[in-house]
């Protein structure tokens, strides 16, 4: 069985560092990872990751809902947001629809592994 | 002199009697000549019709007399002893005896008939000779010896009688009386009433005759009459047989004049009958119609004497003269002057006298009018009497002393008003200055409230029904800069921007009585808008009908704009708030991740432990964080949501306990300021921790309670128990040397709590602080 690839895209180093270490201890591949949304798009063109783990506060023009729904006209892979906003500051179609999940910050490893079980199960 | 009442009252009944009297009596006495030549004939003519009775009756008796003698007894005995030659036999009485008797039947008849003179048995033999006389000679009664009787063969009445059939009665003419062919002296008018006596065989025997003195009848009948009243007695050829003037009786055989009716009275046929009465047994009399000359009046009857000739009658009459008639008049002319005079004078003396005594209760009272008029209030109305005036008096007594008691009524009532008056007027008076400073004050208000109306900073506007202005004041021109007349009369839409003002707004407005626009754009002269709070009321009139609007705008353009300026700060503060959280988290984020990839570095296990402890006290910090963010208040925290949240983290660090251990929360609805949020979220955070971590080793079931209680009004306590296996023994809770519960022990002590530790069953620790100022 292959591992899942995932796309992290995150503008903070140290959490993107500890995004891949901990998808990588949860048993998925790291395809890359992108600090703007705009790269973000082309990587998911370029590697074709079966999903991407989104930070939605971005720097950059365009930010990670934006960056998500691109990617989503490209690919029709599940988005697994993080962010620091709050439940009730996010935009409800993120959190509720198909193929996208959310995870609040400061988040556990085991909030992360369900998001992505999720997003997977919901997925196949 | 003052004429008083009664005096009037008897000059008034003087005046009236003497003038209605003598007024009467003087048309009386014009008329009188003629009414008393009517009176004195219609007089005279009941005299002779009286006087014509009584000679009747007297006539009807002589006829009466001689017919009862014709048959009485001794006429009778006397013709059957002459026939019976000197003897009767039936009677056994002789001519002589029956003579006698026959003279005193006579005498008796004549006693009773004092106008008879004469009663005769006349015997047809020996040449009429009278059989028994019985003559009144001045004034006795004798019967006439047989030697001095006489012979009447020749006498007319002889004559005539004794050619009479049986119960035939003559009446002679009245004549003189003859004896032996001469009058008799004085003159004796004799009027012979005879009737035939007849004997048993039916043949005649001789006569009967009695002789009325015609003058004594006559006499008497006029001596009862009026002296002024000329009587006469005239036969049926009118020739006088009794008058007044005594020459003009029986003188008609000597022709002279005057003698006869018709020479005295040509123009008056005597003769003419009227009609006529019975007057008794065959005497009827007849009255012709009264005739009058100038100078006299005459009246007449005829008394029809014989009913074998009905030319045979006494003419009975009755003359009055003119003078006769004027001396009455006159006479009755002072009689009636007298009279009036006397009758006017007595009514006047008693009608006085009679005022006197009627008119006294009226002058009575007079006196007491007087004296009520004067004002004498001390008046007793006597009783005057029971009649009209009396009650009249009574009454005005009993008036005069109710409105004596009215008028003392009025006099109290009067005074009372005149103290109510008074009151009253103190009264106004003080109302009146109550008034005038009332008015005075409502002036200075009035003037204030202009002042202000005009002064005002508030505008004040009035519109119409139709959404029209009429009136607005100083301060509302000033706000917008226009002049009044370029207001009045517009309708408010003009000056109102984006508003459907009189479509919309106007009838709700109407409706609900009140309106409140805030934030109203209303354009100004120069161009500018300002914006303007509008509140009012609608005026109704009484009849709770729309009136006007009463509005006052309040100019908060600049009150708007920093608002507006203050909104957007604020929003600009929350942005920066949210993106300060933002990185807060991120932060800590970013040092749970750097912790994470440390202990993912690290093989000794009290180092990754440790790092994953700091890990989950930053994920604690970040919860406490992000619930005062959520909470929208940093200043309160909710200790439910807080706690649950904590648990729930704590939990989850701990993935190999779910389902075995189970977490209770009972926590009261407290909130808390930050400063104790903080410590309250890390100690429960550590002990949960540290229950996972100790309590329930080889994965045992059990159940950790978290409880947060007010004990009062100033503290309350924190507990966190589990029924685990307990703390080892001779564990010191304050001498420990792990981190978490020297952080519970220094966190408690910042918050001023005590720690206490109870092992009797599980592990329970609690701690109890005060509630502080922001804790409730």
């Amino acid at each position: 069985m292959t591992k899942k690839r995932i796309l992290v895209v995150e503008d903070y180093p140290a959490i993107a560092m500890d995004e891949e270490y901990i998808l990588k201890h949860l048993g998925y591949d790291v395809v890359g990872i992108s600090v703007t949304g705009e790269d973000a798009v082309q990587k998911v063109e370029r590697e074709s990751p079966d999903a991407v783990l989104m930070d939605i506060e971005l720097k950059g023009d365009m930010d990670g809902v934006q960056a998500a729904q691109e990617i989503r006209n490209i690919r029709d892979i599940p988005v697994v947001f993080v962010t620091a906003r709050n439940d009730n500051e996010v935009p409800e179609p993120v959190v509720y629809s198909d193929g996208y999940s959310c995870v609040f910050k400061p988040y556990t490893k085991d909030e992360l592994a369900e998001a992505f079980d999720k997003v997977f199960t919901v997925g196949a | 002199m003052r004429l008083t009442l009664p005096l009037k009252i008897a000059i008034l009944a003087f005046t009236i009697t003497f003038a209605g009297v003598g007024g009467v009596s003087y048309l009386s006495y014009k008329d009188t000549a003629s009414l008393l030549r009517q009176q004195s004939i219609a007089y005279i003519s009941g005299d002779v019709q009286r006087e014509t009775s009584i000679l009747a009756e007297s006539l009807n008796k002589a006829r009466e007399d001689v017919l009862f003698l014709g048959d009485a007894p001794p006429v009778l005995g006397i013709m059957r002893a002459i026939e019976g030659k000197g003897y009767d036999d039936k009677e056994n009485m002789t001519v002589q005896l029956w003579r006698s008797r026959l003279e005193g039947l006579f005498k008796t008849i004549l006693r009773q008939r004092k106008y008879y003179n004469q009663i005769r048995l006349i015997g047809i033999a020996d040449k009429g000779r009278e059989i028994v006389r019985v003559d009144r000679l001045s004034g006795d009664i004798m019967a006439i010896p047989q030697a001095e009787l006489q012979e009447k063969e020749s006498r007319p009445y002889f004559q005539a009688a004794s050619g009479l059939g049986p119960g035939s009665v003559y009446f002679s003419e009245t004549n003189l009386n003859y004896e032996h062919g001469k009058p008799t002296l004085p003159l004796m008018m004799t009027l012979r009433v005879a009737i035939p006596v007849f004997s048993s065989e039916k043949q005649i025997f001789g006569i009967l005759v009695i002789n009325l003195d015609f003058g004594y009848i006559a006499n008497r009948l006029f001596s009862t009459e009026p002296v002024k009243s000329d009587f006469f007695i005239a036969n049926g050829k009118g020739e006088y047989l009794f008058h007044k003037n005594e020459k003009k009786i029986f003188q008609f055989n000597r022709n002279g004049k005057g003698t006869r009716f018709s020479e005295d009275f040509p123009g008056i046929d005597f003769k003419t009958k009227g009609p006529t009465k019975t007057i008794s047994n065959g005497i009827t009399a007849g009255k012709p119609i009264s005739q009058t000359t100038e100078t006299e009046g005459i009246t007449f009857e005829h008394l029809y004497f014989d009913p074998l000739d009905k030319n045979r009658f006494y003419l009975i009459g009755a003359t009055v003269s003119h003078d006769t008639i004027n001396a009455s008049a006159n006479a009755f002319r002072d009689r009636m002057l007298t009279l009036v005079m006397i009758t006017a004078a007595v009514l006047g003396v008693v009608i006085l006298a009679f005022s006197l005594v009627m008119t006294h209760p009226i002058r009575e009272l007079a006196k007491y009018a007087d004296r009520i008029a004067k004002g004498d209030e001390n008046i007793s109305f006597p009783a005057i009497g029971k009649d009209e005036v009396g009650i009249l008096a009574k009454s005005i007594g009993a008036m005069y002393d109710r409105l004596e008691k009215n008028r003392n009524n009025l006099q109290k009532l009067a005074k009372s008003l005149e103290e109510r008056v008074e009151q009253r007027t103190r009264q106004l008076s003080f109302e009146v200055e109550e008034r005038k400073q009332t008015e005075k004050i409502l002036r200075e208000s009035e003037s204030r409230f202009k002042q202000l109306f005009e002064k005002a900073p508030l505008g004040y506007q009035s519109l119409n029904e139709d959404g029209k202005f009429i009136e607005v004041n100083r301060a509302w021109l000033d706000m917008f800069g226009y002049n009044r007349d370029e207001v009045i009369g517009h309708s408010f839409e003009e000056f109102v921007i984006h508003e459907d003002f009189v479509k919309k707004t106007l009838p709700h407005f109407k409706e609900t009585g009140e309106i409140r626009l805030t934030g109203t754009e209303m354009r100004c002269s120069d161009g500018t808008v300002k914006i303007v709070h509008i509140e009012g009321r609608i005026g109704y009139d009484k009849k709770g009908k729309f009136l006007q609007t009463h509005c006052i705008l309040t100019d908060i353009t600049e009150r708007k704009k920093a608002e507006e300026k203050i909104i957007a700060s604020l929003r600009e503060k929350e942005v920066l708030l949210q993106e300060i959280h933002h990185r807060v988290k991120n932060n800590l984020q970013v040092v749970s991740s750097l912790l994470s990839l440390q202990a993912g570095t690290e093989k000794d296990k009290n180092i990754i432990n440790a790092l994953n402890e700091s890990e989950r006290r930053v994920r604690v910090m970040a919860r406490v964080h992000e619930n005062l963010y959520l909470a929208g208040d940093l200043a309160n925290v909710s200790a439910r949501d807080y706690l649950n949240a904590i648990a729930k983290d704590a939990k989850m660090s701990h993935p190999d306990t779910v389902g075995t251990v189970m977490i209770l929360e009972d926590v009261d609805d407290i909130t808390m300021d930050i400063k104790r949020a903080v410590p309250v979220g890390q100690i429960v955070s550590e002990l949960i921790s540290n229950v996972f971590k100790h309590a329930f080793p080889d994965a045992g079931e059990g159940t950790v309670k978290i409880s947060l209680k007010r004990l009062n009004d100033t503290e309350v306590e924190l507990v966190v128990s589990d029924d685990g296996i307990g703390l080892p023994e001779g564990f010191d809770f304050e001498d420990s040397d792990t981190l978490g519960l020297k952080l519970v022990i220094a966190l408690a002590a910042n918050l001023g709590g005590e720690i206490e530790v109870d092992t009797s069953r599980g592990t329970s620790i609690g701690i109890r602080f005060a509630r502080g100022g922001n804790i409730t």
